[in-house]
């Protein structure tokens, strides 16, 4: 099984390597996520739990799980006055390769609310790597009446493996180079 | 002129790779590595993930790290190994893998 971690329990090096990207992981405004169990993988499974912080939570609940691609973009070469540091920022792009969605039972007098989800056996593991990612969004939303929904979001990191250097004849042809604790 | 022969051609993480590089007509010394090549529709890069240096006689023992992400074929982008013997301009690739 894979070893799962949230963002914020990774070292120093992998936090600031991951901090270019967009991995998704904060609570809603009545209620967060906590996970029992993620196993990242084809085959796998997520077992979590809905809290809720501030009652009252009302309003439809549903929770989805999404496994996300996600590759570096180089800033495009181009003329030189658009070669400025901002046009070097590394950009992210992503595109939802899986997602399901599950209706929970409203959180109407209730602390909590347990959903499971089981992967399909041909998604791929979790991985953080220097240029490519696939990882898992597990979100869930509250519909509320007035205003945008209530949504908490937790992004459970598998394999992390951001900082491997460069080697000497690195191919580089296009690419230069507060959720709570569960 | 570099040859490069491998015990195993699919590794887990945190085992051992054995092999031996046969350099006849090299002079500088040789570098083995596992190397990682992340394609995307952006284009492709290769990062370096451990390295070893061949005895004498040419054998080998590279540590696939524990953390090593296993070779992934996405829909877009595929993450995917291969281990890679230089020395000065010469160099051969072997292609790896390594099992989840």
């Amino acid at each position: 099984m894979i070893r799962t971690s949230l963002p914020e329990q990774l070292d120093l090096a992998e936090r600031a390597a991951l901090s270019e990207r967009f991995v998704a992981s904060f609570s809603g405004r009545r209620m967060h996520l906590e996970l029992a169990h993620a196993d990242l993988c084809g085959g796998g499974r997520i077992e979590g739990r809905v809290h809720v912080d501030r009652a009252p939570a009302p309003g439809r609940l549903v929770a989805s799980v999404r496994c996300v691609e996600s590759w570096r973009v180089t800033p495009r070469p181009g003329r030189w006055i658009l070669q400025s540091r901002g046009n070097q920022i590394p950009l992210w792009r992503h595109s939802v390769w899986f997602e399901e969605h599950a209706e929970l039972e409203p959180l109407d007098g209730a602390h909590w609310r347990a959903f499971a989800f089981a992967l399909p056996d041909w998604l791929p593991p979790a991985v953080e790597a220097r240029s490519i990612a696939w990882r898992y969004e597990v979100e869930v939303r509250r519909s509320v009446r007035l205003g945008p929904d209530d949504r908490a979001v937790v992004t459970p990191l598998g394999y992390v493996d951001v900082t491997s250097f460069a080697g000497a004849r690195a191919d580089r042809r296009a690419i230069r180079t507060s959720t709570r604790k569960s | 002129m570099l040859e490069l022969a491998l015990s195993q051609a699919r590794a887990t993480a945190g085992t051992v790779v054995h092999g031996c590089v046969h350099a006849p007509d090299v002079t500088v010394p040789v570098v083995v590595e596992l190397v990682r090549l992340e394609r995307s529709p952006a284009g492709s890069a290769s990062y370096r993930v451990a390295s070893a240096e061949p005895a004498d006689d040419g054998t080998f023992a590279l540590v696939v790290p524990e953390d090593t992400p296993p070779d992934v074929e996405g829909r877009d982008c595929s993450l995917h190994y291969s281990l890679r013997a230089f020395a000065g301009p010469h160099e051969v690739r072997e292609a790896f893998s390594v099992a989840p």
